[in-house]
């Protein structure tokens, strides 16, 4: 980047010792914008966000999606700004906005039966590690869990929801997500052996 | 045949199980070779699940958001109750000194953020890419931390009002930069004065005290900064 004798002085001037400008004071800045509006402020909300949606899209749903599902979750989100209130890092809120997004997304295309119902255990592991992109290839054998299951594998396992949220989420009790996120971990074994 | 603790592997993993049940399963797994091999195989996987990052979307999404946005523009006067973000600092300021110096810092940030966009209004252009130990160019470029560091006295006498010198330099910044430097001098003009109400509630006391001086300290060194790019900045 440049260093013009203009940033030099900024920077040199400056009493400050050490500052951090986090993700969080930057959307309240343009959440704010955005709701009166501007689309451009809208814009650097992707643009921070972007990779965690897509990849939560890419693996609740499937990669031939993602794209679709993420321009909904933040279509969504740009309509849905007013109820955004503050009370946690919008980020948070974004995240949450589209979990709830995809689930019923999901659920409008599947039966419970076939969303929980297959048996993970005699499935097929995509591949074995002989690959060098070991991560691409679990993502990939993730892909090849039952939609309940594979939803229940990344709410918990990836992003770090518990089995109650779960279960109010999906509608179901935890210790049916307890025993689909099991027979998932199970199934997803055979891929890393 | 099936071993009825394997289902319970997960449960041991996730640390769901109560301590009679952990105490029996790990006395299973001790005379166990398959459960404790299954047990690793399922350690890899949440670890495997845990160590994913994410990718950003390989083609344009924006593109199709943006057409979706044009389809429904928001106006902010169309009707809807716009529900205003609580402001952080206020919140922080009216509190406990613990919270007084977490306001304190959110304040710093504000400040780094002002002198930043003034650097990015004496640059070149958009787009500059991040180095560490260095500034930012715009706050939609930024990621998540900022780390400005410096260590030199100011040498110019600090004007009174920051809101003056940002109205001197109004024609000559860009009107995001403006933007965004009205709405930090409102937050730290609001942080400033809670800060007084403080010290008014909790007269003498030195914490109290030692965070406003500072705070005041860097707002001058944004307000000298501020005045510079405006006659020095292209």
């Amino acid at each position: 980047m440049d260093r013009t004798p203009e940033r030099e002085a900024i920077l040199g001037a400056a009493t400050l010792t050490s500052v951090t400008t986090t993700t969080a004071e930057l959307d309240r800045i343009d959440v704010d914008r955005a709701r009166a509006g501007d689309a451009a402020a809208f814009e650097r909300i992707y643009r921070r966000h972007s990779a965690r949606i897509h990849s939560l899209c890419a693996r609740m749903v499937n990669p031939h999606e993602a794209d679709d599902a993420t321009q909904e979750v933040f279509i969504r989100a740009w309509r849905k700004l007013e109820l955004f209130r503050g009370d946690s890092a919008f980020g948070t809120w974004l995240h949450r906005l589209a979990v709830n997004l995809l689930i019923a997304r999901r659920k409008t295309e599947t039966s419970y039966q076939d969303r929980f119902g297959t048996d993970v255990d005699g499935m097929q592991p995509p591949g074995r590690r002989d690959r060098p992109d070991l991560r691409m290839d679990f993502e990939a054998a993730m892909r090849t869990l039952p939609a309940g299951a594979k939803e229940i594998f990344v709410l918990h396992d990836v992003e770090g929801y518990t089995h109650e949220e779960i279960g109010d989420m999906l509608g179901i009790n935890s210790g049916t997500s307890k025993s689909q996120l099991h027979r998932a971990r199970m199934s997803l074994r055979q891929y890393l052996q | 045949m099936h071993d009825p603790w394997t289902d319970r592997l997960s449960e041991y993993i996730d640390g769901e199980l109560n301590a009679a049940e952990m105490e029996l399963l790990e006395r299973h797994l001790a005379g166990c070779d398959e459960c404790r091999v299954t047990l690793q195989q399922l350690q890899d996987v949440v670890a495997a699940a845990h160590s994913l990052e994410d990718r950003e979307p390989g083609s344009d999404v924006w593109a199709g958001i943006a057409a979706g946005l044009a389809a429904e523009p928001r106006q902010a006067d169309a009707g809807t109750q716009v529900v205003p973000l609580r402001r952080a600092v206020a919140r922080r300021f009216t509190m406990s000194a613990p919270q007084l110096a977490a306001a304190a810092l959110l304040l710093m940030a504000f400040s780094a953020g002002a002198a930043w966009l003034i650097s990015g209004a004496a640059g070149n252009g958009r787009g500059a890419d991040y180095q560490q130990g260095t500034i930012f160019h715009a706050a939609h470029d930024a990621p998540d931390d900022v780390l400005l560091v410096g260590n030199q006295p100011a040498q110019t006498p600090a004007p009174n009002d920051l809101t003056a010198t940002l109205d001197a330099a109004r024609a000559t910044l860009d009107p995001a930069t403006v933007e965004v430097l009205e709405r930090s001098i409102e937050s730290i003009n609001a942080a400033i004065a809670d800060a007084h109400a403080a010290l008014e509630a909790d007269p003498g006391n030195p914490f109290l005290q030692r965070q406003l001086d500072s705070t005041l300290e860097r707002r001058d060194a944004v307000i000298r900064r501020a005045g510079g790019v405006r006659r020095g900045g292209t």
